[in-house]
């Protein structure tokens, strides 16, 4: 799973957010290194959509600009769970190699 | 030029059925990523705005087969419904169409009469002596 439909996902995991909150949120979760465009962020929720894991929860007009929500599916939650388990597994991995003095050991 | 109108511009690179669908919210998104009185787009966010459009033309293309079929008069299921729907209201459709017809056509014909010289060339081998 690429990195944009992996944060784009789990921003959303716990919220409704439409496109300028998810991109808002993105940001936040990955501590300012990704920044959504516009263009990103509708192809991502294109195909999100296509397979089922993102589906439009609602719509609001606000100081004249159309906002849409989008809400995660059943499908979405299991896939962006599954995603982070497997992130966080190489993460512990890399770090337990990372431990100080483990490479002297090995010499 | 304002900020809003170059958004709205460039929003011509993206299919008509999603400019006609959602193409409001994408402005406003769009818009609400700009800082307040920015008059210029920047370049990369003026190019991601474009690179999105002709992606999500790409992704509603069905494959060559099906293309193929449809510019020869068939139907197409319902999943490529938007990609009709933008061909179909996009200038020069009568063009498109004839021209896929006359290719279609050529190579049909190239490939019958390389398939039959095939089938020809194997059936008449020389006898053995």
């Amino acid at each position: 799973m690429r990195e944009a439909t992996f944060l784009t996902l789990a921003a959303l995991a716990d919220q409704d957010l439409h496109g300028y909150g998810i991109i808002s949120e993105v940001k936040r979760l990955s501590g300012g290194r990704v920044t959504l465009g516009p263009g990103t962020l509708y192809g991502t929720l294109d195909r999100l959509s296509d397979q089922g894991l993102v589906q439009p929860s609602g719509t609001e007009v606000v100081d004249g600009r159309l906002r849409r929500y989008y809400r995660i599916t059943e499908g979405g939650l299991s896939a962006v769970r599954s995603e982070a388990d497997e992130r966080a597994a190489t993460l512990r991995a890399a770090n337990e190699r990372l431990v100080p003095g483990v490479r002297g050991a090995l010499a | 030029m304002s900020a809003e109108k170059q958004v709205r511009t460039l929003m011509r690179a993206w299919p008509l059925p999603d400019r006609t669908g959602r193409g409001e919210e994408i402005v406003s998104t769009a818009l609400d990523l700009l800082p307040q009185g920015a008059a210029r787009l920047p370049f990369l966010f003026a190019v991601n705005l474009v690179v999105g459009g002709l992606r999500a033309r790409w992704r509603m293309r069905p494959p060559v087969w099906r293309w193929a079929y449809y510019r020869m008069g068939g139907r197409l299921p319902v999943r490529w419904h938007r990609w009709v729907l933008n061909d179909l209201t996009a200038p020069g459709w009568r063009r498109r169409m004839m021209t896929a017809q006359i290719l279609l056509s050529g190579w049909g014909v190239i490939l019958g009469v390389s398939l039959a010289q095939i089938i020809t060339h194997q059936s008449v081998r020389p006898m053995p002596s």
